[in-house]
């Protein structure tokens, strides 16, 4: 501890007269200022781990430094005779998915838990100048019969999304959990379990908007996401790798809800699964998941459903009219409101994993689908099939370690089909479908 | 074809022989002593099991994240993973005397997995979890001689007996024995119990503790 204390301050005192020019060019931009403070803080915890300290004890207060990097190499392949691959074909990249360090901790023998969970590679943003949010997490947690959890974390809305995307075979998520709706959110977050955690609960009330925002939610009206879990005959945690080879089937049976009113809408436009609207969207999810010896398989079901309110467009003129004269015929049968449709979007997924030990490998075959904003009426040219998008996708691991460093491989064919009801691209059946393969090298700090 | 080549597996593979099982209504069962007669079971947050033939009595301690638990005629070693600390109490009464500090930087939830008492070499083992699996020996105050990189990769408890070191591993369900001079591991046996998370012997028998199971398994000492 002593040296450890040495090392820290003498790095701070390098550190600081290296990054001394640095700051002068940093604080003449402002936009750069903070990312200069994160990445001063990022290198001292890397310094920190380079002299191979990952936690510290003061009695029973402990803090562990982690994190893990994760870049990675994206090419995508289109049908050649199809115009749109002439645009598309040249947008492989090298990519760094994740640059994340997180400092996690407790005192008073786990009375408060803590965590701050940082993602430099969120401040990369190809589309803008403007610094990304980097937090990931940033929470603490009072343990007193009940889990209470109060800041920024993941939402517990189903079980792909709340396990951890190092712990999955593949390096992106499904289209509905990843794309669906908002996996983190800053508010409330209650957990309790029971009968040795075989059953939990969990409760999170919450802004309901895509990001962190300091701003007054103008929408008006927060998120309430409600999820139980039962597993059988033990607890299950969330992993996507049974990598303890579990020698008795374990089941684990999951079903969340979501529910908001807010009086705007979020990343609306045709293609996009809405994170709000301006109404009602509920959300059901129900998840099933089996360990036994090296094999998981995991069943999702998503459903989403956007019920708008009214619109008034009414106009003082015609209100004037219908009050002087009672047998005047308004302009449209429910004037003065607007009834939109209500639309909705479903989305499925099925992976099977298989960890071999043997061969450090696992594999992993995974479909998904999504149905974004189709309607119910029949009227609709999107009745009961709006953009959908079905993926098989194939991932491989190779574990370098039990650390989790990972080579990992991932190859999806999307396929596009169904129809909007606004769009100019009516038919999303013309979209050339696409080969994607990812290789990446998950490596973890800690 | 996979059950079938499941049920081959276990005829085939796992010599060691179950002579009977128990719940140990422990909540999250991850240490396991036997000592005198007397089987001792701990719990992660502290819950303590102590049971003879005829009785078992179950006491509330007040502990973090015990995950190791060693007994002597005076003494109870309890070993705290996330706090890197041995905890003294007195057998009699249960009170805490002292607790020891032993250097460890690994990850919180990785840490220190069990504790035991080398009667050859008048020494303490304590074992931690992975990333690395060390033993870490220690003297009678407990500072430490040494500390030792495993050829396993995984570990959940270690137990001594008759001359050899005892350890078991969840993430693997193996058994390992390893010569306690050198720490090589000298046998090892699959175990097909979910979640071992303690190991110790009696005269006759070797005891397993679920720690997810809530259970305790009786098998006979492999040869």
């Amino acid at each position: 501890m002593k040296s450890l204390n040495n090392d820290i301050s003498s790095f701070l005192n390098f550190r600081n007269n290296k990054l001394d020019s640095s700051l002068v060019f940093f604080t003449t931009n402002r936009k750069l200022t903070v990312f200069h403070v994160l990445l001063t803080l990022f290198l001292t915890f890397f310094v920190v781990n380079a002299n191979a300290q990952y936690s510290l004890n003061k009695s029973y207060d402990n803090i562990e430094i982690r994190g893990n990097i994760t870049p990675f190499y994206k090419f995508r392949i289109y049908p050649e005779s199809d115009s749109l691959s002439l645009i598309k074909q040249h947008k492989n990249i090298m990519r760094l998915k994740d640059a994340r360090i997180r400092l996690k901790g407790s005192s008073m023998k786990k009375f408060f838990e803590y965590e701050l969970h940082l993602d430099f590679a969120n401040l990369i943003d190809g589309t803008s100048n403007q610094p990304k949010m980097p937090v990931l997490d940033g929470y603490v947690t009072l343990n007193h019969h009940i889990e209470t959890t109060l800041g920024y974390t993941k939402i517990p809305f189903s079980r792909e999304s709340m396990t951890a995307i190092i712990y999955s075979p593949f390096l992106k998520r499904s289209m509905i959990i990843d794309e669906g709706q908002s996996r983190r959110d800053v508010g409330l977050h209650l957990q309790k379990g029971i009968l040795s955690d075989k059953i939990k609960f969990y409760a999170s009330y919450v802004n309901g908007l895509p990001e962190i925002s300091k701003q007054q939610d103008d929408s008006l009206g927060n998120e309430l996401i409600t999820r139980l879990e039962m597993s059988w005959p033990s607890k299950m945690k969330h992993r996507g790798v049974d990598v303890a080879k579990s020698p008795i089937p374990v089941f684990s049976l999951g079903t969340a809800y979501r529910y908001s009113h807010k009086g705007k809408n979020w990343d609306a436009d045709d293609e996009t699964i809405w994170t709000g609207i301006d109404g009602v969207k509920q959300s059901l999810t129900t998840d099933f998941a089996i360990n036994y010896r090296g094999i998981q398989l995991l069943i999702e079901r998503n459903h989403i459903s956007y019920d708008y309110d009214d619109l008034y467009i009414g106009t003082a003129e015609i209100d004037a009219v219908i009050a002087s004269n009672p047998s005047y015929n308004p302009p449209w049968p429910d004037y003065p409101f607007v009834l939109p449709e209500n639309q909705y979007t479903t989305g499925y997924l099925m992976q099977l994993t298989y960890y071999l030990k043997k061969f450090n490998s696992v594999f992993s075959l995974r479909y998904d689908q999504a149905n974004i904003n189709y309607s119910k009426n029949s009227e609709h040219q999107n009745f009961m099939k709006g953009k959908i998008e079905d993926t098989f996708a194939f991932a491989y691991n190779y574990r370098l370690n039990n650390h989790l460093s990972v080579l990992k491989v991932q190859i999806g064919k999307t396929i596009f089909s169904g129809t909007d009801i606004y769009g100019a691209d009516l038919d999303y059946s013309k979209r050339p479908s696409m080969l994607e393969i990812r290789l990446g090298f998950q490596y973890i700090i800690g | 074809m996979f059950i079938l080549y499941n049920i081959i597996l276990l005829f085939f593979t796992n010599p060691l022989i179950l002579i009977e099982k128990k719940p140990s209504n422990v909540k999250e069962s991850s240490a396991i002593f036997w000592e005198n007669k007397n089987l001792y079971v701990l719990g992660d947050s502290g819950q303590l099991l102590i049971s003879d033939n005829k009785t078992s009595s179950y006491f509330a301690l007040d502990f973090e994240d015990s995950e190791g638990i060693y007994v002597n005629d005076e003494h109870i070693f309890v070993i705290e993973e996330r706090s890197r600390k041995v905890v003294i109490l007195k057998k009699e009464t249960l009170k805490k005397i002292a607790e020891k500090h032993i250097p460890f930087s690994g990850r919180l939830n990785r840490g220190f997995e069990g504790i035991t008492y080398n009667t050859n070499s008048k020494e303490f083992l304590v074992i931690t979890e992975e990333n690395p699996c060390q033993i870490i020996r220690l003297d009678k105050d407990f500072n430490v001689i040494a500390y030792h990189d495993l050829q396993i990769s995984e570990a959940s408890d270690l137990a001594f007996f008759k001359n050899d070191i005892w350890v078991i591993s969840d993430v693997n369900a193996t058994i390992y024995k390893l010569d306690s001079n050198n720490f090589n591991v000298k046998e090892s046996w699959a175990i097909n119990v979910l979640n071992p998370e303690g190991i110790t012997f009696s005269e006759n028998q070797m005891i397993v503790v679920s720690d997810n199971l809530e259970k305790i398994y009786y098998y006979e000492i492999p040869q």
